[in-house]
């Protein structure tokens, strides 16, 4: 991701190490957790060695896995590996050819999340089966794959979820025989606010938007985002913005009056 | 020290003037309002 300042086009790698060093982080990068006992993480770096770090406090994001649900038809048959992809998310209208890096393209996304199996079936925010990864995924000489997965976060996924919901909609209502509604992701922009730091005077957030979330390289040839609608700042505006969006997540998820005006 | 280590060491830090205006109040309320119109901005591009 790059973000134009001041006159200058900066990754947002530099961005990031910029506030790590402001705060005093350390970084361990293009690592595989591979298994947490009491007060010790042991995982692998990109370089295959294997490290072992000790802790008080960790916070770990297990990797992206589907619900491992399964799936039967009429006659009981299982149909599972029909309907999802190995990692157990549910395959949808994506283009899931395997292929290198250099050919994945914005339009191998999903558009209406339908299963191609099940025109009733939907697969929705970390529901549906990434057609590939976004970032570059890495092997470790020991075959460890190590590569961050797509993130799903909760803008596009209400998107999605309102979207197909209007397909949904129209095709009980007025018997639509396909999706009326899209939403991919590579035609769709984010919003991200970061917390570094709470107080009504003196918080911090770091607030960044990108357009498209999934780089489409044929529209956006540079960089794959446009530069105009992908940018990031730190400070307290942020911090209040993130505030803000707490009551106004929870207030429409309650549904209080005039949630439906309130966007995703 | 890793290379991840090296860089953050290396990484530009931000100025005292940068740091006074991401405390400034009054540039801080006007900032609030442009992230919440670039916020919109978004919303109306996944609509």
């Amino acid at each position: 991701m790059v973000f134009q300042q001041q006159g200058f086009i900066s990754s947002s790698q530099i961005w990031t190490e910029s506030l790590f060093r402001e705060r005093g982080v350390k970084a361990i990068l293009r690592a595989h957790v591979q298994r947490v006992e009491p007060g010790k993480i042991y995982y692998e770096t990109l370089d295959g060695e294997q490290n072992a770090l000790a802790f008080d406090f960790a916070m770990l994001l297990p990797p992206f896995r589907g619900a491992d649900l399964k799936a039967y038809d009429r006659a009981g048959a299982d149909i599972t590996g029909d309907l999802f992809a190995p990692s157990g998310f549910l395959k949808v209208d994506a283009d899931y050819t395997p292929k290198p890096k250099d050919e994945w393209r914005a339009v191998d996304w999903p558009k209406t999340y339908q299963s191609p199996l099940h025109a009733n079936v939907f697969g929705i925010g970390i529901a549906f089966a990434p057609p590939h990864a976004i970032s570059t995924p890495r092997t470790s000489p020991n075959g460890t794959l190590i590569a961050p997965a797509p993130p799903r976060t909760g803008m596009p996924s209400a998107v999605m979820g309102r979207q197909v919901a209007h397909s949904i909609a129209d095709m009980i209502r007025h018997g639509a025989t396909e999706p009326t509604h899209t939403a991919s992701m590579a035609a769709m922009g984010a919003v991200c606010i970061a917390s570094a730091g709470a107080g009504t005077r003196d918080g911090t957030a770091a607030a960044m938007t990108m357009y498209p979330i999934v780089p489409d390289y044929a529209r956006f040839p540079v960089h794959g985002r446009s530069v105009k609608d992908t940018y990031g700042e730190i400070g307290l505006a942020a911090h209040w913005v993130k505030h803000l969006l707490h009551f106004v997540f929870i207030y429409k998820a309650k549904a209080r009056p005039g949630w439906a005006f309130l966007p995703e | 020290m890793n290379t991840a280590d090296e860089r953050i060491a290396a990484a530009p830090l931000p100025t005292a003037r940068v740091l006074r205006r991401r405390s400034s109040i009054p540039l801080q309320l006007w900032r609030f309002a442009r992230i919440n119109l670039r916020t919109l901005r978004m919303v109306r591009k996944a609509h």
